[in-house]
């Protein structure tokens, strides 16, 4: 990884720029990139940097996942469509739920399911696309959908806090973790232990599931559009503010303690976060275009390598290929940006 | 934070109208004679669950029309969750829309569809609220106005008002009737229609909202006598030729709309503040209020203040006398 000296900065080995803003961004296990654009389509990016478009949705794709093979993808739009597409781009439809916007999804791997949300209904899909079980039992419609590592449990977030189901049973036996305030995203944390939400009012919210307690983090920007966890020590990395903020869950957890913050200096808001698969290492994404990498450290000042200057557009997506090795960023003007770190620049 | 939230953003934001109204007052068919009428142009359009009748549109969203409190501290800030979601997705699609048409549930407050636009930074950065329209049924709002909270509420918040169905009532019925919606909202612009029969133009880019779009506030006080209806909302119109001391405005201000916000649907500004060559001008919606700077007065203008307030058991000597203790 050329992360040596700060100046160094790494020229993109692919930029292409689509007919709309880029809403996801995802690699397959074989490295084929899937990027989500705002006109429907689909666009696979192979190692060589060859593109094949496939128009999955009328409209926008408003959220893409790594199919339950790892192979494929699945995406919402707002078609009001579920669509899957495999890795050689034919695609079959589903669900549709006319009139919808579909923007909800997760998929669990060890589970072999993926769930999406149609207004306050909550749908499990098996991998051969069959409903296998469904509930309304929420108290308003449902922004964000994360399975526990293991699959085993299904976190619902909704107005005035999170439902967690037992995938096995949905519908049956829910447990409520409750927050005043409005739940637009929530994450497990690696190791299945916390549940955290970002919320309308700028901030976090999360529960130890053993026992429920809360958690509160405030002091943000904005909305906390963007979060992933560095798995060891567990750490929970957030967009939202004019660095990337990163808060400690080992030991008593984050409690009492200021977060760790990188990627100071650039002076411009981060849009989205991803943690490299492999290494304490983060990818930030400014509100201006530019992109960096940026070294975790408790201990000494971290560095960061800036990988994009700014171009005025927001960056609306970020995801690291498994080994590590590439990183994908797209931006709200339909850039698509594909960096290659696994070679040294000359 | 939201200067850096919007500079990113190239493009305009895009004209929301709210279209409010009791059930069969006519909101569909205004809606498909906008749709219809403007031919060329590009809507995105928000229903609600409970519309039954067909829109005839590319582009038709349901809306849960979930209404959420805030939670910040402030009682009255409900916002409508879904839109903020909704227009979020909208904005990602391909090419742009012209305008979004929100048609709202006939029992919906107007209050957290407006409140959505002040205090969401994600939405303020991508589409501005253009105006609220209020489509009432001539022959059954009487009955609504006299059974329910939510005729009232519409008339208040409206920029717009059409006086529909204005075929099935006597001419001086009518009359009487525009006179009552008058001493409710004073600053709404009323047009009397049949079938919702208006130009698209009375309807769309308003700029209701837009503080340098308010140039002049002339409440128009039609037949005194509508107040012998006495309804619970009603409006108050201040005037004062002296100017204003800013820093009793806002201290007055700031206290009133936090003590008596709940029952302040909306409210309306144009200050001469002394020592300043600008007009101030401000307006709110419950205790959110925003305010800056308008045009610099006319060597030979009058200079004067006009205050409007529209709400529920307004107290207008009170008003009045906080507003003259205002003066520089």
């Amino acid at each position: 990884m050329p992360l040596a000296e700060p100046p160094v900065r790494v020229p993109p080995s692919v930029e292409v720029t689509f007919g709309a803003g880029i809403t996801g961004a995802v690699f397959s296990e074989s490295g084929l990139l899937a990027a989500a654009v705002g006109d429907g389509t689909l666009q696979l990016v192979g190692l060589g940097g060859d593109t094949r478009t496939v128009q999955a949705h009328d409209g926008a794709v408003l959220c893409l996942a790594r199919d339950i093979d790892g192979r494929g993808f699945v995406t919402g739009g707002d078609d009001g469509r579920l669509v899957r597409t495999a890795n050689a781009g034919e695609t079959t439809e589903l669900m549709h739920a006319p009139g919808r916007q579909l923007d909800v999804l997760a998929v669990s791997r060890p589970w072999k399911m993926l769930a999406t949300v149609v207004g306050k209904e909550v749908r499990l899909l098996d991998a051969a696309g069959n409903v296998q079980a469904r509930t309304s039992a929420h108290p308003s419609t449902i922004y964000g959908l994360a399975f526990n590592p293991k699959g085993k449990r299904l976190a619902v977030a909704h107005y005035g806090g999170v439902t967690l189901w037992w995938t096995a049973t949905l519908g049956q036996t829910p447990s409520r973790l409750t927050w005043r305030g409005s739940h637009i995203g929530v994450s497990w944390s690696p190791d299945g232990t916390h549940v955290m939400t970002a919320m309308q009012e700028c901030e976090l919210h999360g529960w130890r599931v053993a026992d429920g307690n809360d958690l509160a983090m405030r002091g943000y920007a904005t909305k906390v559009r963007s979060l992933d966890w560095l798995a060891r020590p567990p750490t929970l990395v957030t967009s939202g503010a004019d660095c990337v903020v990163a808060w400690p869950f080992s030991g008593s957890g984050p409690q009492g303690k200021p977060p760790i913050e990188t990627g100071q200096g650039i002076g411009r808001l981060v849009t989205q976060v991803a943690v490299h698969p492999l290494r304490p290492l983060v990818a930030a994404g400014f509100d201006d275009g530019r992109v960096a990498v940026c070294e975790f450290s408790i201990d000494r000042e971290s560095r960061a390598v800036r990988l994009r200057p700014g171009d005025g557009q927001r960056i609306s997506s970020l995801a690291w290929s498994q080994d590590g090795t590439r990183l994908a960023a797209g931006t709200d003007g339909g850039t698509l940006a594909i960096f290659d770190l696994a070679v040294p620049p000359a | 934070m939201s200067a850096t939230a919007q500079d990113s953003i190239a493009r305009s934001p895009i004209p929301v109208t709210v279209l409010t109204g009791y059930l069969g007052a006519g909101k569909t068919t205004l809606l498909n004679r906008l749709l219809t009428e403007e031919h060329g142009k590009r809507y995105a359009v928000i229903v609600n669950e409970f519309g039954e009748i067909g829109i005839d549109n590319e582009l038709v969203v349901d809306a849960d029309e979930e209404v959420f409190e805030m939670n910040n501290g402030c009682i009255c800030c409900t916002v409508r969750g879904d839109l903020i979601r909704i227009i979020g997705n909208l904005l990602k699609r391909k090419g742009k829309f012209d305008a979004i048409l929100i048609e709202t549930t006939g029992l919906a407050d107007p209050a957290p569809v407006a409140q959505t636009f002040f205090v969401d930074d994600e939405v303020r950065s991508v589409a501005r609220l253009d105006s609220i329209v209020t489509v009432v049924d001539a022959k059954n709002v009487v009955a609504r106005l006299d059974d329910s909270h939510e005729a009232a509420e519409q008339i208040a918040f409206a920029d717009v008002i059409l006086l529909n169905k204005g075929d099935l009532v006597a001419a001086d019925e009518l009359a009487t009737l525009e006179a009552r919606l008058r001493a409710i909202n004073p600053t709404a612009i009323i047009h009397r229609t049949e079938r919702c029969a208006v130009p698209p133009t009375e309807i769309l880019d308003r700029r209701a909202f837009d503080l340098d779009r308010i140039l002049a506030i002339e409440p128009d006080f039609l037949g005194e006598d509508a107040h012998e209806h006495d309804d619970a909302v009603t409006s108050v119109a201040l005037r004062e030729t002296r100017s204003i001391d800013v820093n009793r405005f806002n201290q007055w201000i700031g206290t009133l709309l936090r003590e008596k916000g709940l029952s302040i649907l909306r409210s309306k500004g144009i200050l001469d503040l002394k020592g300043s060559p600008n007009r101030f001008i401000f307006q709110g919606v419950h205790m959110l209020m925003e305010g800056d700077d308008g045009k610099p007065w006319g060597q030979d203008e009058v200079r004067e203040s006009k205050l409007v307030f529209i709400g529920r058991d307004l107290d207008a000597d009170e008003l009045r006398a906080g507003f003259t203790a205002c003066v520089a």
